[in-house]
């Protein structure tokens, strides 16, 4: 599904990933996760960005701890021993408790994933993932509950411009000719800039589809707008980030 | 099948009816052959008796009495029925109907049977005929016209009753039809809904234990068991996709770190390798779970779709991928609903252009159809490429059948295995032909 990365500038994942997250203010995670692999790389990888993590591997656990402490947001697997990841949520959102929650599930189909999402998860992330994927999909998360930059009319990324009403596209003063297709694209990107935002993130938001891509189609559309905004116009803003997706922002 | 059902039963009727006809004309002419013997009986005896009393008066009165009496008798208006002859040796007629006999008589003795002809009408005579003492020659007769006159009376009753019968036979047959085919109309219905995939439907039971009764119990019970079984496949399927998910996140999780622990290019490229084969093993996967979850869903997706929109989109999002391949897509979008899932037709129309694009060749043109024609929303995308073998085209829908020619290219066999089963859960009739050259895949849905 993925191709490698032919950008050589950011060959190195490990690099981009924790460059891009110190920037983020830090958070406070709970993570409930039975299984203790897992349960370490996320945690592992949350602290390396800077992020205190509490764990409990059980859903009782995980509850008493959600429950009694204070979080930015929570990383709930959904099938859990003890009290299941679902029932922990509608507890949860019962008593009141409006934390974020990114819902992990091996079940990942679209139905398990709306079920999920009425029981009160604020995002869902199908098992395997790459933890960029789920850092990226963590911080949309965390802007949504911030109130979003959705009221603004105008987007910036250095010299990159976008006028939202008047739905034009500059860059360096020079006018870009966008397709309504390619202009949503780069409102998403403008919108999550210097945030790595996953394929299938963009197929959701911009193509608003929930399928599987059996050709890497979004690739091509992705190459599309680099050559409109990146080709002869000064540093590359479009960056493709290795086994995770794409990130908009001026790397120096 | 309804013809076939209709031949099953019709042929049933017909049996029946015949063998009813038959059974009719079989004890109608065994009780003719009754009747007549029982007549036949009945005249013997009243031969014999007259002829028994004929010979008591010759006994007593001799030739003189005898002969008197039956000249009485010959003259007796109520007696008309009766035939008799007097002869002597020499043939000379002493009393009796002489004239109205024929000559042969004279020659027999014992019963004998000859015509008859008075009034016009032409009957038939069982007489007795014997030599007395003195050597005259006695005959008793009767005209045995009556018991014809009945028989052919018996025989008419019998053609207009078998007449009667055949037309009540027929007329019974067609009751007995309609009869069957409308308690058959409510299980057949049940289950061509059950097909439709409306699984939880059942045949509304039948009190009784006729063959009809057992029938909807039998088909609830079977209908119980697909659902039975159909459940099992989504419980098996939820069960293999945790547990084999959970391995699979542990090996892209394992591969990550190594990934992110690694210092030498080298190393790198072989654990991007290894990731990049792990997403592939990933992606096939979850297309094998899609396909089983789309192939046991319950029912036909019910909201309204404007299909031309979700198709604008998909060529959109292709014509991208086409141009780079230098390929042209040619596009006929007429406004068309359908009852459906959005997502789903996204996803088989995604899969039709991925194969289109991908086996259609460089420069190339693609033609993307889609109209509506008498209540059938009708889809054709057709490529310029090598297209499909007829003989190969009901293969390409099973599962990871890749054809030989396709080997050299990527892809997981299952791109048209999800196409049938979306197809299918939309009701819609998929089929592959020649697009001279290329191929076409066609598709109907019922329009709405």
């Amino acid at each position: 599904m993925r191709t490698l990365c032919s950008d050589d500038r950011y060959s190195s994942g490990a690099w981009i990933t924790v460059d891009l997250l110190n920037k983020e203010t830090a958070m406070r995670v709970l993570l409930v996760e039975d299984e203790p692999l897992i349960a370490d790389f996320v945690a592992k990888g949350l602290r390396e960005a800077g992020h205190g993590v509490d764990h409990a591997a059980t859903g009782t656990d995980g509850l008493h701890l959600a429950t009694h402490e204070t979080y930015d947001a929570l990383v709930l697997d959904r099938m859990l021993p003890g009290l299941d990841g679902l029932e922990l949520l509608r507890t949860l959102r019962a008593s009141g408790h409006r934390t974020p929650v990114l819902m992990l599930s091996s079940l990942g189909d679209v139905e398990q994933r709306v079920q999920g999402l009425r029981s009160g998860a604020d995002d869902y992330l199908a098992k395997p993932f790459a933890f960029v994927e789920l850092m990226a999909r963590l911080e949309g998360l965390l802007r949504r509950q911030a109130g979003g930059p959705e009221t603004l009319t105008r987007l910036r990324v250095a010299d990159l411009e976008m006028d939202l009403l008047k739905r034009s596209v500059r860059r360096g003063g020079q006018s870009l000719d966008l397709q309504p297709r390619e202009f949503r694209l780069l409102e998403y990107l403008m919108r999550h800039a210097e945030q790595v935002v996953t394929r299938t993130m963009l197929l959701e938001a911009v193509w608003d589809y929930h399928f599987d891509p059996q050709t890497n189609v979004i690739d091509v559309h992705i190459s599309r707008l680099r050559q409109k905004i990146d080709k002869d116009r000064g540093p590359q803003l479009l960056h493709t980030v290795r086994g995770a997706g794409y990130l908009l922002g001026l790397r120096t | 099948m309804q013809s076939s059902r209709g031949a099953t039963l019709n042929r049933l009727v017909w049996t029946f009816g015949f063998g009813l006809l038959l059974a009719f004309a079989v004890v109608g002419a065994i009780s003719m052959l009754a009747f007549d013997r029982l007549v036949e009986r009945d005249t013997h005896r009243n031969v014999q008796v007259e002829h028994a009393g004929l010979l008591e008066i010759y006994r007593a009165g001799g030739r003189t009495e005898l002969s008197d009496t039956i000249d009485d008798r010959v003259n007796e208006p109520t007696n008309w029925d009766s035939v008799y002859l007097l002869a002597d040796k020499t043939g000379r007629v002493l009393a009796g109907h002489a004239e109205e006999l024929p000559a042969p008589l004279w020659k027999k003795r014992g019963w004998v049977r000859f015509p008859w002809r008075k009034n016009e009408d032409t009957d038939e005579v069982l007489a007795f005929v014997q030599d007395l003492p003195n050597g005259d020659l006695l005959m008793t007769g009767h005209v045995t016209g009556e018991q014809q006159h009945l028989r052919e009376l018996v025989v008419r009753l019998g053609a207009t009753s078998l007449c009667l019968l055949a037309a009540l036979t027929a007329l019974l047959g067609w009751l007995m039809r309609r009869g069957v085919d409308l308690a058959l109309e409510a299980p057949l219905d049940t289950v061509d809904r059950v097909a439709a995939g409306h699984m939880r439907e059942r045949v509304p039971e039948r009190g009784g234990d006729d063959g009809f009764a057992r029938l909807d119990r039998t088909l609830n019970r079977m209908l119980d068991r697909i659902h039975d079984l159909v459940g099992g496949i989504q419980f098996s399927t939820d069960a293999i996709a945790h547990d084999l998910r959970t391995p699979l996140m542990r090996l892209k999780t394992r591969l990550e770190q190594a990934r992110l622990a690694s210092r030498d290019a080298a190393t790198q490229t072989q654990v991007d390798a290894a990731i990049s084969e792990a997403d592939q093993l990933i992606s096939t996967f979850n297309s094998l779970l899609r396909l089983a979850k789309i192939e046991s869903k319950d029912s036909h997706p019910l909201d309204a779709i404007a299909l031309d929109e979700v198709l604008f989109d998909a060529v959109e999002m292709w014509q991208a991928v086409a141009e780079t391949r230098g390929q042209r897509l040619h596009t006929q979008i007429a406004p068309a609903s359908i009852a459906g899932d959005r997502d789903l037709l996204f996803q088989l129309l995604s899969n039709l252009l991925d194969n289109a694009i991908k086996y259609g060749g460089d420069d190339s043109e693609i033609a993307v159809a889609l109209s509506v024609q008498d209540g059938e929303v009708l889809l054709a995308i057709s490529d310029q490429g090598p297209g499909i073998a007829s003989d190969q085209r009901e293969r390409v829908f099973d599962r990871f059948v890749r054809l030989e020619s396709h080997r050299g290219t990527p892809g997981t066999g299952l791109g048209l295995s999800v196409v049938r089963a979306i197809a299918i859960h939309h009701g819609a009739d998929l089929r592959l032909d020649s697009a001279q050259p290329g191929l076409r895949v066609l598709l109907r849905f019922p329009a709405i």
